[in-house]
C-alpha cells in the first residue's frame, strides 16, 4: 500500500474524532440517484441522493433520534446540498474529503421548528484498508444543538475483483451525545456487489446496526 | 480460368472487409479504481454510449478494456469527460 495512504489512515483513526458513519459516498457519480438508510435502536438516518454534478449532489433526508432524557425522539427533516471538496487518486488508493449542510425542519412530539446541519467527511482507502472520519452539528430551534460524530476503520479479507462480492471486517466508533446512547463501539461487516451495499454489526453494548445503500 | 479470378477476387473482398471492420478495443489506465461500489458509475457511463459494444473493469489491472461496435470510435475528449463524470480521471488511453 502507498505510505501516503498508511499516513493518511493513521491520522483519521488517532484524530480523537469519533462519529458514525454509514454513508459511503455523499456524492456518488454524474446522474446518479442514492438511497442509503443507517439504522440503530435509537437513531434512523435516511438520505435520497441525486449527484447532479460529479462533486455535487442534493439530499432529501430524514433523522430520527431517541433522547437520553426524553420519551420521545427528534425527528430531522431536510434537504441537504453535499459536495466534494478534494478527491485525491492514487496507483492504488482513492481519498475524498466532503462537506455537506441543509435547512429544513424539526419535531419533537408536539413541538415543530426548524433545524440546520453542517457536516464534513473525510474518507480514504485502498482494496484493502478503510479509514474514515464524520462529523455533523444540528442546531435546531426546538431542543439543543445535536453532535454526531464517528471514526470508522476497515480490513478486507480478500481483495475482491470488479465483479465479486466484497467483503469488509470495520469498527466504528460513535460519539453521539444527547442520544439515549451517547458513545457506541460497533464491530460490522460490509458487503456490496455492483450498485448495493449493507451493513450489520451489534455494538459492544448489544444494540444492532443495519445500513443500506443502492445506486443508480 | 477467368470465373475462377473472379470468384477468388470477390471472396478476397469479403475477407478484406472483415478484417476492416473488426471491433476497435481501447484500453484506459485509470488512477483511484479501488472500489467495485464506487467504480459502477464507470460502467454505467459507457454502457449508455452508443459506440460501446462491451466493457470490463479489473480493479486488480487499474484498466477499464473498452470494446466498440463495428466501424464506431470514441474519442479521447470523450473518454476523458465520461470518466470525469464517472467521478475518476483516466491515466492512460492505448488504443488497439
Amino acid at each position: 500500500m502507498h505510505y501516503r495512504m498508511k499516513i493518511l489512515i493513521m491520522i483519521i483513526v488517532f484524530s480523537g474524532l469519533s462519529f458514525q458513519s454509514v454513508i459511503a459516498h455523499p456524492v456518488v457519480y454524474k446522474g446518479a440517484y442514492a438511497v442509503m438508510t443507517y439504522n440503530q435502536p435509537f437513531l434512523s438516518d435516511n438520505w435520497l441522493n441525486y449527484s447532479f454534478r460529479p462533486d455535487m449532489a442534493i439530499v432529501a433526508r430524514t433523522m430520527r433520534m431517541k433522547l437520553s432524557h426524553h420519551d420521545k425522539s427528534l425527528n430531522i427533516y431536510m434537504p441537504q446540498f453535499d459536495y466534494l471538496v478534494k478527491r485525491w487518486y492514487g496507483d492504488d488508493f482513492q481519498a475524498n474529503v466532503y462537506v455537506w449542510g441543509g435547512f429544513g425542519g424539526a419535531k419533537l412530539h408536539r413541538r415543530n421548528g426548524t433545524a440546520g446541519l453542517v457536516g464534513f467527511e473525510a474518507d480514504a482507502e485502498s482494496q484493502k484498508y478503510f479509514g474514515l472520519v464524520r462529523y455533523e452539528v444540528i442546531p435546531n430551534s426546538i431542543h439543543k444543538t445535536m453532535h454526531q460524530a464517528e471514526v470508522r476503520v476497515g480490513i478486507a479479507p480478500y481483495e475482491a475483483e470488479y465483479c465479486e462480492i466484497a467483503s469488509w471486517f470495520m469498527i466504528s466508533g460513535k460519539f453521539n451525545p444527547g442520544l439515549k446512547r451517547n458513545y457506541s463501539i460497533t464491530p460490522l461487516a460490509r458487503f456490496f456487489y455492483k450498485s448495493v451495499l449493507w451493513e450489520t454489526g451489534v455494538s459492544l453494548k448489544g444494540d444492532w446496526m443495519l445500513n443500506f445503500m443502492f445506486h443508480f | 480460368m477467368k470465373k475462377l479470378f473472379c470468384v477468388l477476387l470477390i471472396m478476397m473482398s469479403f475477407f478484406t472487409g472483415n478484417v476492416f471492420a473488426a471491433s476497435k478495443v481501447i484500453t484506459l489506465v485509470v488512477k483511484g479504481m479501488v472500489c467495485s461500489f464506487c467504480a459502477q458509475g464507470i460502467e454505467k457511463k459507457f454502457s449508455a454510449e452508443p459506440s460501446v459494444e462491451s466493457i470490463n473493469i479489473s480493479l486488480k489491472d487499474k484498466k477499464v478494456i473498452l470494446i466498440l461496435k463495428d466501424g464506431k470510435d470514441l474519442s479521447d475528449d470523450k473518454i476523458k469527460k465520461i470518466l470525469t463524470d464517472a467521478g475518476y480521471t483516466v491515466e492512460k488511453i492505448v488504443r488497439n
